[in-house]
C-alpha cells in the first residue's frame, strides 16, 4: 500500500536558491491533493554527508488542556525533549514508535525526566489517560528542518550544498519519497509540494457510542 | 297428516333460519377472530423480532465494551505495538472469556491475524475484509461473519497507540442455544438462516426437519424481511441479525393452529349456542304451528261433517284474523249448502209437474206407513192408479194437454185421499198409500175416485174424458214387505187392465204366477237351445178320404226343474216378451224338416204350424218360409199355417199383407180356434185363408149339447159358403166324428185318432193307421 501511495505521489518543485554567500534558502509550500495548504507539515534538509551530532539540545513538548503543544515537533537526532505538564491533571505520556519507545508514568509539572531521542524517525506520542492526546515528534539527522506555519509555508536556510529533502506530515502514512536538492547562495529556491493520499483528519470520535455499531 | 306437514315446513324454515344466522355469525366471528389472532400473532412476531434485535444489540454492546476495554489496555497496546503474538493471543483469550465471547482476533497493521482460537484463525480467508475496512474507516465496526458454516456477531475496534496499530475484534457465535432461548422467551419457533449470496441455508433453530426445508423453499421464492408473511398455516417474520447486511436472518414463526387453539373453545360455545337457538326455534315453530293448525283442524273437522251431510255444527268464531274470516266463511257455507241440499232433495223427491212426491219417496213413505200401521193394528192399502186412456189423450190432443191432465188427475186424487199420501209413480201412474182398519173403507174411496172422473175434465177449454184403473194390494194381508206390496198392487192393476176391471184387488197367487212367468221368460231361450222344447204332432184326418193325412205341429216344453210347461202358459209369456218369433222360426224349421222326413217315407201328408200375430208383423217371414220350403224341397201345399181367430181379428189390417204373401207362396192359411173371437164376416171374407178350425170347446160336448151342434153346423156351413174347408178340433169319440161327418165337416183332429206324438211315434202311428185303412 505504501508503494502504491508512493507511486502516486506527485512531486513538482521549483527551487529558489538565495544568493546569500555561504548559505542557501528554500521556500516550500505543502498542499494536499485538493490544493489545501497543510499546516503541521515538516520539511528537513538532510546533508548528503552523514554528521555525528554530539551536542544535545533540548526541546519542549508541553501539555496544555489535554493536548500536546505543539502537536508536531521536529528535532535533530540526539535531542533531549522535556515534557512539562501544564495541566492540573496528570498525564501518562508514552510512545510505542520504534524510533523511540518510552513511557512517562503519571506525572505533574516538571517532574518528568527529559527523554533523549537518539534515533531518526517518527515518534507518535500518546497519553494513556487521555486518548485524544496525540503528538508527533519527527527526529531528523539534520539541523535544517522546520514545521510549516499556519499558512503552510516552510522556510529553510542551510549552507550551500547537497541535501536530501525529507517531508513529513501526521496524516501521511509511510514515508514521503526523498528528493535530492542542491542549495547554493544564488537565488532562494521556491518549491510547492503536493502530498497525496493523506489519511482522514482526526475527528473527535465518540468512543462510547456503540449504538452506531449496530 | 296435514298438521304435521305444516309444522314440519315451519320447523324447517325456522331452524333453517337459525342455522343460517348462526352459520353467518360463526363465520363472521371466525373471520374476526382469525383477523384478531393473526394480528395478535403479527404483534407477537414483531415483538419477538424486536426482542431478537435487542438481544443482538445487547450482544454487540457487550462485545463492543469488551473489545474497547481490550484495545484501550495499555499492556495490550504494548503487545500489539511490539508484535508480541503470544501475549496478544493470551490477552484475546482472557478478554473473550470475560464476556463469554466465542472468539477474539487481532489483525496487526501488517495484516497478520492472531486469534484466540487457533483453529478458527486458520480457517480465515477474507471473511473479515469488510469488517476491517469499516473498522479502519470508523475505528469500530460490527458485522455478521460466517466461518466454516458458523455465524458470528463480530465487533471490531482499532487499536490505537495513539495512532492505529491494529484491529481487535470479538465474536459471539449464533448458536442453537440462542434460538431455544428466544423460543422460551417468546413462545415462537425460531430459525436462523444464512444467505451465502446464492441461496439460503438453515443454520440452526427450533423447527423440525420438514419445516426447515419448507422454510428455505419459501425464503428462496419470496424474501420479505421485517414483514409478516404466511405460508402453510405458518405466520412468519424474518428479522436480519444485523442492520448492515441481511446474510443472517432470524425467522420467527407461529403456527396458525396454535394461535387459534384457544378459540376452538369459543367454537364449541358458538355451536352450543346454535343448538340452543335451534331448539328454541323448534319450540317456537311448534307453538306457532299449533296456533295455526288448531283452528284449521277444527275447520277441517267441520268440513268433514259438512261432507257427511251434517250442516249445523256450531262454529265459535273468536279471532278477528284471517282464520276467523275463514271460520265465518265456513258458517255461511254450511248454511248455504244445507239450504241448497234441502232444495235439491225436495226437487229430487218431488215431481215438478204435479208437485206430488215422486217415486223416490215410495219406499220411505211405504216403510213409514207400515211401521205406523203395526201398533194401530191397521192395514196399509196401496193403490196404483193409472189413466187408462192417457196415451190416447197425449197422442190425439197434445203433450201440453197431457201434462195438464196429469196435474188435474193428481190434484183430484190428492183431494179425495186427504188422509193418505199421494205420489206420482211415473208417466200416467199415481200411487196412494192409505191406512185403514177395514178394506171396505178403501173400496169406497176407490169408487169415489172413479166417480170423480165420471165427468170430463176441463182442460184448456177442452172437455177431456179420463178413465182410471186402480190396482190394490194390502199390507199385511197381501204382502209382507214394501217391495212386494208395490209389486202386487201393480200386478192387480195389470190384471184389472187385462180383465177390464177398473178396481182390481190383488188375489192370492198372482204374484207367484207372475214370478213363474218371469222365470219362464228367462228360461225359454236356454231351454230351446238345450233341446228341452220339442215338437209333437197330432194327426188331422179327412173325414171323406181317411187316407188323406194332415198333422198339427205342437210345441212341448219339458223343463228339467219345472217339469211340463203348458203351451197355454208359456206361449202367452213369450208372446209378451217377443220371443215368440224365435219359437215360430224354430217350429217352422223343425216341422218342415219333419215334413221332408215324412215325404221321404212316402207318406202323403200336410203339416200345420201355428203362427203368432207377432210373426205376421215381421215382413221377412214369407221369405223365411219360402227359403225353408225350398231348402228342404218341400212343396208349399204341404204346409198349413194357423193363426188364432182372436189374434187375426185384432191385427187383421196389419197382417193382411204378409198373409197374402204367404198364400201366394202356395201355403195354406187357416184360422185357428174359430168361434172364440169376434170375427166379422167382412173381415173373414177379406182374409186369404182356406181353412177354418172350429175351437174344441164347441166339439168336446157336441154329441150332448144342442147349442154346440147348432153352432158347429152353421159354422161349417158358413165356412163352406165362404169356400173354406172346415176342421174340427177336439174330436174324442166316434159319435162326434159321425156327427161332424153328417154336418159335412172336412177334417177332424183329436184324441179319437191320437194324442200329439213325438216325431218318431207319430211316424209309427201313421204307418199303423195306413196299414189299418187298407184291409
Amino acid at each position: 500500500m505504501n508503494n502504491k501511495l508512493l507511486s502516486q505521489l506527485f512531486f513538482v518543485a521549483t527551487l529558489l536558491v538565495s544568493q546569500s554567500g555561504i548559505s542557501g534558502q528554500l521556500e516550500l509550500t505543502v498542499v494536499d491533493d485538493k490544493g489545501n495548504l497543510l499546516k503541521d507539515a515538516v520539511a528537513a534538509l538532510v546533508p548528503a554527508q552523514k554528521i555525528d551530532y554530539t551536542t544535545v539540545p533540548t526541546a519542549i513538548m508541553d501539555q496544555r488542556q489535554n493536548m500536546f503543544v505543539p502537536g508536531v515537533l521536529a528535532i535533530r537526532v540526539n535531542t533531549q525533549v522535556r515534557f512539562p505538564n501544564g495541566d492540573d491533571v496528570r498525564h501518562h505520556v508514552y510512545s510505542f514508535s520504534p524510533a523511540k519507545k518510552f513511557e512517562l508514568r503519571l506525572y505533574h509539572g516538571m517532574t518528568a525526566e527529559p527523554v533523549l531521542f537518539d534515533k531518526p524517525g517518527t515518534v507518535v506520542l500518546g497519553c494513556n489517560i487521555h486518548d485524544s492526546m496525540v503528538a508527533y515528534i519527527y527526529v531528523v539527522e539534520s539541523d535544517y528542518f522546520a514545521v510549516a506555519n499556519a499558512q503552510g509555508n516552510i522556510s529553510l536556510t542551510a549552507p550551500a550544498g547537497k541535501y536530501q529533502l525529507q517531508i513529513y506530515h501526521p496524516q501521511m502514512s509511510g514515508n514521503f519519497p526523498e528528493s535530492s536538492i542542491t542549495l547554493d547562495d544564488s537565488q532562494p529556491v521556491s518549491n510547492k509540494i503536493t502530498v497525496n493520499n493523506l489519511s482522514a483528519a482526526k475527528t473527535a470520535e465518540a468512543a462510547d457510542e456503540f449504538s452506531n455499531l449496530f | 297428516m296435514p298438521k304435521f306437514s305444516y309444522l314440519l315446513k315451519l320447523l324447517t324454515f325456522l331452524i333453517g333460519l337459525v342455522v343460517i344466522l348462526e352459520a353467518i355469525s360463526y363465520l363472521a366471528t371466525r373471520v374476526v377472530i382469525n383477523k384478531a389472532v393473526t394480528q395478535n400473532a403479527r404483534a407477537e412476531l414483531l415483538s419477538g423480532g424486536e426482542l431478537f434485535t435487542r438481544i443482538m444489540q445487547k450482544n454487540v454492546e457487550q462485545l463492543a465494551l469488551s473489545v474497547k476495554v481490550l484495545t484501550e489496555d495499555f499492556g495490550f497496546k504494548d503487545a500489539v505495538a511490539t508484535n508480541d503474538e503470544k501475549t496478544i493471543a493470551s490477552a484475546l483469550i482472557n478478554h473473550s472469556a470475560r464476556v463469554k465471547a466465542d472468539v477474539g482476533i487481532l489483525i496487526a497493521s501488517d495484516g497478520k491475524l492472531i486469534a484466540s482460537d487457533q483453529a478458527f484463525g486458520l480457517q480465515i480467508v477474507d471473511e473479515f475484509n469488510h469488517l476491517k475496512e469499516q473498522a479502519q474507516l470508523r475505528g469500530q465496526a460490527y458485522d455478521i461473519i460466517v466461518v466454516d458454516g458458523r455465524a458470528y456477531q463480530f465487533v471490531m475496534f482499532s487499536v490505537k497507540a495513539p495512532v492505529v496499530i491494529g484491529l481487535a475484534a470479538m465474536g459471539f457465535e449464533i448458536k442453537q442455544d440462542l434460538s431455544v432461548e428466544l423460543q422460551r422467551l417468546t413462545g415462537l419457533e425460531v430459525s436462523f438462516v444464512i444467505h451465502d449470496g446464492k441461496q439460503y441455508h438453515y443454520l440452526s433453530g427450533t423447527q423440525d426437519e420438514k419445516n426447515r426445508v419448507d422454510l428455505l423453499q419459501q425464503m428462496q421464492t419470496e424474501n420479505k424481511q421485517g414483514e409478516v408473511f404466511v405460508y402453510d398455516e405458518l405466520i412468519s417474520l424474518a428479522v436480519p441479525a444485523a442492520r448492515q447486511n441481511n446474510h443472517l436472518l432470524a425467522v420467527l414463526q407461529v403456527p396458525l393452529s396454535q394461535v387459534l387453539a384457544p378459540f376452538s373453545r369459543l367454537n364449541v360455545q358458538l355451536f352450543l349456542l346454535a343448538l340452543v337457538f335451534s331448539v328454541l326455534a323448534g319450540i317456537a315453530a311448534l307453538f306457532l304451528a299449533r296456533s295455526v293448525t288448531h283452528p284449521v283442524r277444527v275447520l277441517a273437522d267441520i268440513a268433514r261433517k259438512i261432507a257427511g251431510g251434517f250442516y249445523s255444527t256450531p262454529i265459535a268464531v273468536t279471532s278477528k284474523d284471517e282464520l276467523g274470516d275463514l271460520a265465518r266463511a265456513f258458517i255461511s257455507m254450511q248454511q248455504a249448502i244445507g239450504e241448497r241440499e234441502q232444495q235439491v232433495l225436495y226437487q229430487s223427491e218431488h215431481d215438478p209437474l204435479t208437485g206430488l212426491p215422486n217415486r223416490l219417496r215410495i219406499f220411505p213413505e211405504l216403510e213409514d206407513a207400515i211401521s205406523r200401521s203395526r201398533p194401530l193394528k191397521e192395514s196399509v192399502f196401496l193403490l196404483v192408479i193409472d189413466i187408462k186412456n192417457f196415451t190416447q189423450i197425449n197422442d190425439e190432443l197434445s203433450q201440453e194437454i197431457g201434462d195438464a191432465v196429469l196435474r188435474e188427475v193428481g190434484q183430484k186424487i190428492a183431494r179425495i185421499l186427504t188422509h193418505g199420501e199421494v205420489l206420482r209413480l211415473g208417466s200416467d201412474e199415481f200411487l196412494a198409500i192409505l191406512m185403514a182398519a177395514e178394506r171396505d173403507n178403501i173400496a169406497e174411496l176407490a169408487e169415489l175416485i172413479h166417480a170423480a172422473f165420471k165427468t170430463p175434465l176441463l182442460v184448456s177449454g177442452l172437455q177431456v174424458s179420463v178413465d182410471v184403473n186402480i190396482g190394490l194390494a194390502t199390507y199385511p194381508q197381501d204382502a209382507e214387505s214394501a217391495e212386494s206390496l208395490l209389486r202386487r198392487a201393480n200386478l192387480a192393476l195389470n190384471e184389472g187392465r187385462g180383465s177390464e176391471r177398473r178396481t182390481c184387488w190383488y188375489e192370492q197367487g198372482w204374484d207367484e204366477k207372475h214370478l213363474r212367468r218371469l222365470h219362464l221368460f228367462r228360461e225359454f231361450e236356454s231351454s230351446l237351445n238345450a233341446g228341452h222344447i220339442s215338437l209333437y204332432y197330432q194327426p188331422k184326418i179327412n173325414l171323406e178320404r181317411p187316407d188323406t193325412l194332415g198333422a198339427e205341429a205342437l210345441v212341448r216344453w219339458r223343463h228339467p226343474e219345472m217339469g211340463f210347461v203348458s203351451p197355454d202358459e208359456f206361449i202367452g209369456v213369450i208372446e209378451s216378451s217377443g220371443q215368440i218369433t224365435i219359437l215360430t222360426r224354430w217350429v217352422l224349421k223343425t216341422a218342415i224338416a219333419q215334413l221332408r222326413v215324412l215325404l221321404d217315407e212316402k207318406i202323403k201328408i200336410t203339416c200345420s204350424v201355428n203362427l203368432s200375430v207377432l210373426d205376421l208383423l215381421v215382413d221377412d217371414l214369407p221369405a223365411y218360409v219360402a227359403e225353408l220350403l225350398q231348402s228342404h224341397k218341400v212343396p208349399a201345399e204341404n204346409l198349413y199355417l194357423e193363426i188364432t181367430e182372436s189374434a187375426i181379428m185384432r191385427e187383421a189390417d196389419k197382417c193382411l199383407h204378409n198373409l197374402r204373401r204367404l198364400r201366394d207362396l202356395g201355403v195354406t192359411l187357416s184360422i185357428d180356434d174359430f168361434g172364440t173371437g169376434y170375427s166379422s164376416l167382412s173381415q173373414l171374407k177379406k182374409l186369404p185363408v182356406s181353412e177354418l178350425k172350429i175351437d174344441k170347446s164347441f166339439i168336446l160336448n157336441l154329441d150332448t149339447s144342442a147349442d154346440d151342434q147348432l153352432i158347429v153346423r152353421s159354422t161349417i156351413d158358413l165356412g163352406h159358403t165362404l169356400g173354406l174347408s172346415v176342421t174340427a178340433e177336439g174330436v174324442e169319440s166316434e159319435a162326434i166324428k159321425a156327427l161332424l161327418k153328417s154336418y159335412g165337416c172336412d177334417t177332424a183332429q183329436g184324441y179319437l185318432y191320437s194324442k200329439p206324438l213325438p216325431a218318431k211315434d207319430f211316424i209309427q202311428w201313421v204307418h199303423q193307421y195306413l196299414t189299418e185303412l187298407t184291409p
